[in-house]
């Protein structure tokens, strides 16, 4: 099982570790990381197509995280920390995140994530028309696509994991490869 | 009928449309986190645009990123403009993307898939 907090302590001695956040999330915040991000990369990847995906992918999963974050904006502090890593080894790129959920959320999430690892190219692309054709927004203006298209894009299924903090929250780690 | 635009930022597209200078055009990067509400205005000109538009519209798309929430915002765009082609007005969409850039592309064809306007796919080279 995936855990992105010993991963951290593992690498942040590393030249590979090309960019960690750990903090609170907002939108600026958001901005900045992104700003930083697309920065760095431009320094450590001169193929344009792979720094564009790379790119694009983490916008996804810092969205996601954003949104997620929304529903414990009123829970303590320690809670609304979120951790982000960009590390590129030898042969791929890695983007981890690990972020705080309600313990409620896990079996949801879980199948979500393994129902979309298991599809072939084919159906995943199917299944993302699908769910693009629909064109309806939830209330919070999420599309519902974010996991499809970190699988579609990278080529690769998710790893993750779900560590139980307490009686009400989890702690979600995930990982997107994106090879080189 | 008057234009609707908007310059780019860091995380928003540029919006040109102006009937005037028959230019329509989003183009640059569509990533912020409330898609909804960066589009809402344009998606309101388009309601009224539909209603008395040009005898030919060409949409150009020169995205060069964009989030998943951003792709269902231009799903409701492209159906708005399915309208100008029902009352017999022609409407072409140019979709733009960069050679080599498949993730562009397979976007596009999945646009293409799911609109009912003539929809072109467009490689930069």
């Amino acid at each position: 099982m995936l855990d992105t907090l010993s991963k951290f302590n593992n690498l942040k001695q590393s030249e590979e570790l090309v960019l960690a956040y750990h903090g609170i999330i907002t939108e600026s915040l958001t901005n900045n990381l992104l700003t930083l991000a697309e920065n760095k990369l431009a320094m450590v990847e001169y193929n344009s197509r792979v720094k564009k995906k790379v790119f694009n992918i983490l916008v996804e999963v810092l969205q996601n995280i954003y949104h997620n974050q929304y529903e414990l904006k009123n829970s303590e502090e320690p809670f609304q920390k979120i951790m982000i890593m960009v590390v590129k080894n030898p042969t791929a790129y890695e983007i981890i995140s690990g972020n705080y959920i309600n313990q409620s959320n896990i079996m949801q999430l879980e199948k979500r994530i393994k129902e979309i690892n298991q599809l072939s190219n084919d159906e995943l692309r199917a299944k993302y028309r699908i769910k693009l054709d629909e064109g309806v927004f939830s209330e919070t203006g999420r599309a519902g696509l974010g996991i499809m298209d970190m699988v579609r894009k990278s080529g690769q299924p998710l790893d993750y994991g779900f560590k139980i903090i307490n009686e009400d929250y989890a702690y979600f780690s995930l990982q997107v490869n994106i090879n080189h | 009928m008057d234009a609707y635009y908007l310059e780019a930022t860091p995380k928003t597209s540029k919006l040109d449309f102006n009937p005037d200078a028959e230019t329509f055009l989003i183009s640059g990067r569509s990533i912020p986190e409330n898609s909804i509400e960066f589009y809402k205005p344009l998606l309101d000109w388009l309601d009224k645009y539909v209603q008395n538009p040009l005898e030919s519209t060409i949409f150009e798309i020169k995205l060069e990123y964009f989030n998943t929430s951003s792709s269902k915002c231009l799903v409701e765009i492209f159906r708005k403009l399915e309208k100008i082609k029902e009352d017999g007005k022609s409407i072409t969409i140019d979709w733009y993307y960069e050679e080599e850039d498949e993730d562009m592309e397979e976007s596009g064809e999945d646009f293409k898939q799911i609109i009912k306007v003539p929809f072109k796919m467009v490689e930069i080279k």
